[in-house]
């Protein structure tokens, strides 16, 4: 076989012309998306970036507006340039480690083996936890003086290991991002998993047969496979590094020192601490001018090509996703010499898997299972030094005293504490809405933009709904606050969920547009042929097919909307409307220590929904990621 | 569902709230009125959550009123600030001494004078806290919360088992720290709380800087950089340097108040109130061997801090607001101190009336857990911030703790850092112009 055999492509190259006239039900569909996004997110972004021209005292009542002053500032300002260079580290420190390990995770689960099933779920749970409890679980977990891991580390008998873990200052800085990795990887792994599946076995088996080892394959096949997955995840992953906030907020604060000050946070200080509202919004909107130019950047890397290669039999591969098979070129032929005898091989091949199934396993399942020990240890075990991870005696006081407030003494229960049931049903009823009204809305607004994407306002709205991706939430709080307020909806489930479905339609959207891609033009045609309305056809054709991602779809958005803690914090104010993120938060502020046990038992519980929904999902999970990133 | 769970759950606080009701149960042998129909509002921060809503409870009941109480979980001030500006009606609010004179400049928030009785209620608090409490003009600008101050503790049990005696001074205390590490009694003997937060580096340090005789600040609101200003930030530089203090002592959780009650610690500058936390079984390894001692330094003195409860610009109705302050930042109606005695008997929090920091149970219950003879003279002689009454100073206490963070690690010269503060001042007074 020659090296040099492209694989021929797998679909016809139907496109419409970029002329054709758009049907009205299409501009309908798209419609209440565009609006819901341009009145709920535009308006404020608008504000925000007028504020970003205005130097703002509101202690003085200062208002001056400066036009582009705030910008032409910061190449002035040393502290931004010092934390330019955190979040570039911190960025690519996670893009690197979220793409890898998702890779390794992904070649891991896209084997068959007997338990796969099981590792998907397990490997979900971090990605399913919310930020705010990720920030508490690792900050216990690397507390100095009792914290697990030093607990760990003694109970195996190496307490001159022991460290504290944050008291250096590029390792706190480092270990924030490994927190990160932990919790954004496996999104990556299903993006990639997803891609993986898609992957026509036959590519493989012809190298194996031209004596393409493993490696080679990787390289030839499944990487160039993966490329539109990984320009995919690269933007995400990006955008989210960039973004982080929370994590930080819980963990380190910016410190010490400056040490984990990021652009995310010292826009915060700028906007809120220091209340210069104009200049924060200018530091803010650096990140999305970064996110930006690195889309920009990792598009003209790892985009399509617009010249698609001339193949051997004379015609040309498609252009983007469908141009997926001209990217991959089976490696040149070469008769693999063997080091070892096949059956050894095999053995170590088979024991080198399970060792890295095993080691997959512990990384996403440890830190959850040593916050469940630690729920159900006794308050006091959780402050003893050397610090343990062994607990005197299991007890599930710490869960009573969250759940039934009223069997424990008074001081043992905190009102954050009772205030977690109710939160718990806020979070789920906001979720439920939000994940119904973005799918209904995105797939709606999915299926128009994926049959008219080569239309010019279809496609420019298209981007658009991207760039609001790219916008930190930060600069949205205020505008935010002001325009609920005046619609009289602060304190409300409503401002939550009317927030949280802007935010989660543009991401909604772009997925079941995906998925719809996946689907054939031919079958709306033949709907329409034979009487059915586009509605109709919709209705009762397409939906079915696209069922995966609409489920998938819902799940993205209703961990999202559980997981939500800024928007949270600042537009509720009483349990009626406080999600649970919003009352871990709560815990943290505490000054009394034995909240901890009903802090971790809150956690749990709070955990328990979003990793309900991984384990039972998970299949449609990584198809809904399919839709959304190997065919987009 | 959701209302069902609320009214179970309110049920269920009420069950618990005991105690705190018996008042309201004596109010409620008299015919009720209909409470307002528009309620008070009444935003606090996160300390202690169901004491102040079994509070808000206790108000209503006895007033025949109708509170709304909001709780601002994570970072207190730019929240609220944040709302304020959004425009949010808040009736009463809490605040630090350091937010008084900004919130009063922004007109979220009024001064109390001219109100029934507010004569009587200065006369009769202690003259730091009438100060720490009031705008830069002089009008009282808010009824006490508590009235607090950092306190120097000690674990007696280390000190004699290194042989050493109580620190006098900064080389004192260096050189007791020095030793009970040379000695194995302690690894990281020193610990206060070195955090970014408003209540943990700032504080710590202006107690060592007044305790070192320093005025940080001159009457101009200009920083002064005198020889005490700069011991103490040496002596910081110091501690770390050494390793006296835990290398993670800037991440520490919960104001290193934990870190301190796992018994690894000898000193810690601490709210005084969490010296009750310490000594406390049910909460500290070291329950009943941690000592309070006046602050080493020059002159002994240490930071004390007013918190206070605020009223609107605009509040929904002036004579229920001003009940409402009245009964949370001073006696309520019946003549008793409901709020501030409970504070006090359950958590430890002083506060700013004469009468109940003299009143027998609550001087029984103080001298539980700590000297009170020391900790009154420590009152005695403690300072409060003039400097806080600038509208600009919270922008700089944090920068100052970022900067000073950076500058104990290691970071920078002393002069640098002298250097970056001052000019943080002209920067920020020009700002406030």
């Amino acid at each position: 076989m020659s090296g040099t055999t492209h694989v021929p492509a797998l679909r016809p190259p139907v496109r419409e012309r970029v002329t054709e006239r758009v049907p009205g039900f299409f501009y309908a569909a798209v419609a209440p998306t565009l609006l819901a996004v341009l009145l709920v997110v535009g308006v404020p972004l608008g504000y925000s970036l007028f504020l970003s021209l205005n130097r703002i005292n509101p202690i003085t009542h200062r208002w001056l507006f400066v036009g582009f002053g705030n910008y032409a500032a910061l190449p002035g300002n040393a502290e931004l340039w010092a934390a330019l260079g955190r979040t570039a580290y911190f960025a690519a420190l996670s893009v690197a480690g979220t793409t890898a390990l998702g890779m390794v995770f992904a070649l891991l689960l896209n084997a068959r083996f007997v338990g796969r099933g099981v590792l998907r779920s397990v490997v979900l749970v971090p990605w399913a936890m919310a930020s705010v409890s990720v920030g508490v679980l690792w900050s216990f977990l690397f507390a100095g003086d009792f914290g697990g891991v030093n607990g760990v580390l003694n109970d195996l008998g190496f307490p001159s290991l022991a460290t504290p873990w944050l008291g250096d200052g590029f390792r706190a800085l480092n270990l924030v991002a490994l927190v990160h990795v932990w919790n954004q990887a496996p999104l990556r792994a299903l993006m990639l998993l997803a891609g993986l599946q898609s992957m026509p076995a036959s590519l493989h088996k012809a190298a194996m047969l031209d004596g393409a080892g493993p490696v080679r394959r990787f390289v030839a096949i499944t990487l160039p496979w993966l490329k539109p997955n990984l320009l995919f995840i690269s933007i995400i992953a990006t955008i989210n590094a960039l973004m982080a906030f929370d994590v930080l907020w819980i963990m380190t604060r910016g410190g010490p020192g400056s040490a984990t000050t990021v652009l995310a946070w010292l826009g915060y200080l700028t906007a809120f601490q220091f209340f210069k509202f104009g200049e924060g919004a200018a530091i803010l909107y650096v990140l999305t001018l970064l996110s930006f130019v690195l889309a920009i950047l990792y598009f003209a890397v790892l985009g399509p090509r617009r010249a698609a290669p001339v193949r051997a039999d004379g015609l040309t591969a498609l252009p983007g996703g469908q141009g997926r098979h001209g990217m991959a070129a089976l490696p040149p032929f070469r008769p693999r010499t063997r080091l070892l005898p096949r059956p050894v091989a095999r053995v170590l091949a088979q024991g080198g898997f399970w060792a890295v199934a095993l080691l997959v396993f512990l990384w996403s399942a440890l830190p959850v299972a040593a916050l469940l020990l630690m729920s159900l240890t006794p308050a006091s075990d959780l402050i003893r030094t050397p610090a343990s991870m062994v607990p005197s005696t299991i007890t599930l006081d710490n869960f009573v005293s969250v759940l039934l407030p009223g069997r424990v003494a008074a001081q043992a229960s905190s009102v954050q504490a009772q205030r977690v049931p109710l939160s718990l049903l806020n979070s789920f009823a906001v979720g439920a809405v939000v994940a119904a009204v973005s799918v209904v809305l995105g797939t709606l607004a999915g299926y128009a933009f994926a049959r008219h994407d080569k239309t010019p306002a279809f496609k420019l709205s298209l981007w658009a709904l991207l760039l609001t991706r790219m916008t930190p939430g930060l600069t949205l709080v205020l505008p935010f606050f002001i325009g609920f307020r005046a619609a009289g909806l602060i304190d409300t489930r409503t401002a939550l969920m009317v927030s949280y479905c802007s935010f989660l339609l543009p991401l909604s959207t772009w997925m079941m547009r995906s998925y719809f891609e996946g689907v054939p033009r031919s079958l709306d045609r033949a709907a329409l042929i034979d009487g059915c309305s586009r509605l109709k056809a919709l209705w009762k054709i397409l939906l079915p097919v696209v069922r995966p991602g609409i489920v998938a779809t819902a799940i993205f958005c209703f961990l999202a909307s559980w997981n939500e803690f800024l928007f949270a914090l600042i537009l509720t104010s009483t349990p009626r409307a406080q999600t649970i993120p919003v009352i871990l938060a709560g815990f943290l502020s505490q000054a009394q220590f034995y909240t901890y046990g009903p802090l971790f038992a809150a956690t749990v519980l709070s955990v328990a929904p979003p990793v309900a929904v991984a384990f039972l999902f998970q299949r449609y999970l990584v198809q809904g990621a399919l839709s959304g990133s190997v065919k987009g | 569902m959701d209302r069902l769970l609320q009214s179970y759950l309110l049920s269920r606080r009420r069950a618990l709230q005991g105690m705190a009701a018996l008042p309201a149960g004596l109010a409620l042998a008299r015919p009720a009125l209909a409470a307002p129909s528009t309620p008070l509002s009444f935003i606090g921060w996160q300390y202690q959550p169901q004491i102040a809503e079994a509070n808000v409870n206790t108000f209503k009941q006895l007033y025949d009123e109708n509170v709304s109480y909001e709780l601002v979980p994570g970072d207190y001030h730019p929240v609220v600030e944040t709302k304020l500006l959004g425009g949010q009606h808040i009736d009463m609010m809490y605040s630090e001494e350091d937010h008084i004179a900004r919130w009063h400049a922004a007109s979220w928030v009024r001064d109390l004078e001219g109100l029934p009785e507010v004569d009587a209620i200065k006369a009769g608090m202690f003259p730091v806290s009438v100060r720490s409490m009031s705008l830069p003009d002089g009008k009282l600008a808010g009824l006490p919360y508590y009235a607090g101050h950092n306190a120097f503790i000690y674990n007696e049990e280390h000190l004699s088992r290194a042989g050493v005696g109580v620190p006098d001074n900064w080389d004192s205390l260096l050189d007791a720290c020095r030793k009970l590490k040379r000695d194995g009694v302690s690894d990281a003997p020193y610990n206060s709380a070195w955090g970014q937060k408003w209540p943990e580096l700032s504080w710590s340090l202006f107690s060592l800087w007044y305790a070192e005789g320093a005025p940080v600040f001159d009457k101009n609101s200009d920083l002064v950089v005198d020889a005490a200003f700069r011991r103490v930030l040496e002596g910081h530089r110091a501690l770390f340097k050494e390793q006296l203090v835990t290398p993670d002592i800037m991440t520490l959780p919960a104001e290193g108040v934990p870190s301190y009650c796992t018994g690894r610690h000898t000193f810690m500058v601490l709210h005084d109130y969490d010296q009750k936390v310490a000594n406390d079984p049910k909460a500290s390894k070291i329950a009943g061997k941690v000592r309070n001692a006046l602050m080493p330094g020059k002159t002994h003195s240490t930071f004390a801090w007013t918190a206070v409860y605020l009223m609107g610009a605009q509040p929904t109705d002036v004579n229920r607001t001003w009940n409402l302050l009245r009964f949370f930042g001073g006696k309520a109606r019946d003549g008793q101190y409901h709020v501030i005695k409970r504070w006090a008997l359950e958590f430890g929090l002083g506060s700013a009336y004469k009468d109940v920091m003299s009143d027998p149970e609550v001087v029984a219950s103080f001298s539980q857990w700590r000297d009170l003879g020391v900790s009154n003279k420590q009152v005695e002689i403690a300072t409060s911030r003039d400097i806080s009454k600038t509208t600009w100073f919270p922008e700089w206490d944090l920068f100052m703790m970022q900067r000073t963070q950076d500058y104990i690690r290691g970071n920078g010269s002393l002069d640098q850092l002298c250097d970056a503060l001052t000019g943080k001042v002209a920067e920020l007074k020009k700002q406030y112009q």
